[in-house]
């Protein structure tokens, strides 16, 4: 990944999180690749990515995470994973990848955006990217807040 | 809307010229909009194809060809092209299209093809004519599309209400480079007319010469037996431990060689590396020369020599390893010299994010700027030197972890240093893998001073000066 793009992501990601969760802790884990997109841990938001580059930006994280997260968003006590817990999330993402992308847009890089999808399930896998079956590489980043564990998982690829 | 049509107008009644005349004015002005790639245009089983007119040195209808016994089906044999012997391909036959039934006697339509250095001659069923088009028009193959391989398929491109199949001679022709080298080996040795003229067509060096190479290792095999190989042995895991320096045939024979020196060193007691200092020092005669620093202007001319001809537009350059981006500026500079009518994109990847995501903003020492990197830099506001905007757009760095996939478009030049000897075995076979399927037909790949390709029949070693630079076979 063009190391353009990284800083905006782990930027934006930093700061929204931290204001949505009401100036709540957040600490930035180290970067890293992994050799497929996979997410692991259990609620997915999707976010699709095209212009300079196509992939996708996926935000990874455990269901009670997800749950504590959309609760604080909505100054509510949410019991179960419901549509109102999901949609938040779904906006979560959608706000973080915005804002990424209009920073990116300022630094000369044009990105488009999909409305986010929200993947969840125990037992999830998310295929890698493009009509060939080779893996893309993802670039992770994760945040950690008080709530749990967030990873972005960035895997996008350069439009030849 | 209303403005153009007013113009119209108005040059309608100025000029006095009658609705035929706008219309060719118009279809001229179509004409003239870029054309940037000519193509011949034949036809194989009532389907159009085409091949880019700079490989294509004649066309020629002929008859009788010399048979060659024992070559691959699709190849008719030889002939004898003014004084040239080439051997001739029979595209219906290579492709598995069907072929009427030749009544002998019959002159074939012949493509004289040139691939490299060698000509081959091409049947098929018409030749049609040249056609010009705009290279932007050229789509992609799609998979459905063609009855033959896609690989062979350089894209598909319309004109005028024509569909034609763009191949990829190249391709076509390198792929099967190994068989035609041993066939032409063949031919030369059936064909009785111009015997002399064999010198021609045989190839340098079919092979990387890993005998030779071996000789050497094995006359390192230690005198004292066993304690020496076992001490090798943890010698070898103590780099990967450390210092995560995998040993292979990439490197082994210039480990084997630094064993040696260093057993001699540290006497055989001493001879174990026991914390990542020793390790450092083991490895520090390793690294090719500026490694991590601006590069001399000796080394910078060393590597200017590599570079091959070429005359493509674009070139495109891997250099996976980057570091802090000494190689990709250097390399940049270096080819904008060279090819300074091409476009040139350099992939520079690296997995130590600090590393490369400082690369684009790297200032130029005040000794370099001074060098031979002079006329690359230019002067920020604050004193320092950094490289002008022109050579900055060459390189794309990337936080990319190569032993992963590499999403990039096939590449001139592969430029590789240090970095093999730092994956893991299987890693390294990938990536080999990854550079025969990335590096055109005319690229070359460039390793670290102490590596090399072994056991890979795919690429020819050559020495330039005192640099190894590696082509495809």
């Amino acid at each position: 990944m063009r190391v353009e793009y990284i800083n905006p992501f782990v930027e934006i990601s930093y700061k929204i999180l931290k204001e949505v969760l009401g100036g709540a802790d957040v600490k930035r884990g180290n970067l890293y690749l992994k050799s497929t997109a996979m997410p692991v841990m259990g609620v997915a938001a999707l976010v699709g990515l095209a212009g300079d580059v196509e992939g996708r930006v996926l935000f990874d994280m455990t269901e009670e995470t997800a749950l504590k997260i959309a609760s604080k968003m909505n100054n509510e006590d949410l019991p179960a994973f419901d549509d109102l817990a999901k949609a938040t999330i779904s906006e979560l993402a959608n706000l973080i990848t915005a804002q990424a992308v209009t920073k990116l847009h300022e630094l000369g890089f044009k990105f488009d955006l999909t409305p986010p999808a929200l993947f969840a399930d125990k037992q999830m896998e998310i295929a890698a990217l493009g009509n060939t079956s080779e893996n893309v590489e993802a670039l992770i980043v994760p945040l950690i807040t008080e709530y749990g564990k967030i990873e972005i998982n960035v895997a996008i690829r350069e439009r030849t | 809307m209303d403005t153009v049509n007013s113009s119209a107008t108005a040059v309608t009644e100025s000029k006095q010229i009658t609705p035929e005349t706008i219309d060719i004015e118009k279809e001229k002005k179509e004409e003239m909009s870029v054309i940037d790639f000519k193509m011949i245009t034949f036809s194989l089983a009532g389907k159009d194809y085409a091949i880019d007119i700079m490989k294509v040195k004649e066309i020629a209808k002929a008859g009788r060809f010399t048979y060659v016994p024992n070559a691959l089906p699709f190849v008719l044999g030889v002939y004898n092209l003014r004084g040239d012997i080439i051997p001739i391909i029979d595209f219906r036959i290579f492709f598995n299209i069907e072929v009427a039934e030749k009544k002998s006697g019959d002159l074939e339509n012949l493509l004289i093809v040139t691939v490299g250095e060698q000509s081959f001659g091409v049947v098929v069923d018409e030749i049609d004519s040249v056609v010009g088009i705009q290279k932007s028009t050229i789509q992609p193959p799609h998979p459905l599309f063609g009855d033959i391989n896609i690989k062979y398929i350089y894209g598909v491109v319309e004109s005028n209400k024509h569909l034609y199949i763009l191949l990829d001679i190249d391709r076509i022709f390198t792929s099967r480079m190994t068989d035609k080298k041993q066939n032409s080996a063949a031919m030369q040795k059936n064909v009785f007319v111009h015997a002399e003229r064999d010198t021609g067509v045989m190839p340098v060096s079919a092979k990387v010469q890993p005998a030779a190479k071996s000789a050497s290792p094995a006359a390192v095999a230690p005198a004292s037996g066993n304690k020496n190989n076992k001490d090798y042995s943890f010698v070898v895991s103590s780099l990967e431990e450390f210092k995560k320096f995998y040993v292979t045939d990439v490197n082994e024979e210039w480990v084997k060689h630094r064993f040696e020196e260093w057993v001699k060193e540290r006497g055989t007691k001493g001879s174990q590396l026991q914390n990542e200092e020793d390790a450092d020092n083991f490895l520090k005669s390793f690294w090719s020369k500026n490694s991590d620093a601006w590069w001399s202007k000796e080394y910078a001319d060393a590597v200017y020599k590599l570079f091959p001809d070429n005359s493509a537009k674009q070139i495109v350059v891997w250099n996976p390893g980057c570091g802090k981006g000494y190689e990709s500026y250097s390399l940049a500079c270096l080819l904008k010299k060279r090819y300074p009518e091409s476009k040139i994109r350099i992939y520079a990847h690296d997995i130590d994010l600090l590393n490369v995501s400082n690369a684009p903003l790297v200032s130029v020492s005040t000794d370099a700027a001074n060098s031979w990197y002079a006329p690359y830099v230019t002067k920020k506001a604050n004193g320092e030197y950094t490289f002008t905007q022109e050579i900055k757009d060459i390189i794309m760095f990337e936080y990319h972890d190569c032993t992963n996939t590499n999403a990039i478009p096939v590449v001139d030049i592969v430029f590789a240093r240090d970095i093999i000897s730092l994956m893991p075995k299987t890693a390294q076979n990938a990536v080999f893998d990854d550079f025969e399927e990335k590096v055109k037909g005319n690229g070359i790949v460039i390793l670290g001073e102490n590596e090399a390709i072994s056991n890979r029949s795919t690429w020819g070693e050559k020495m330039v000066g005192s640099l190894v630079v590696y082509s495809k076979q």
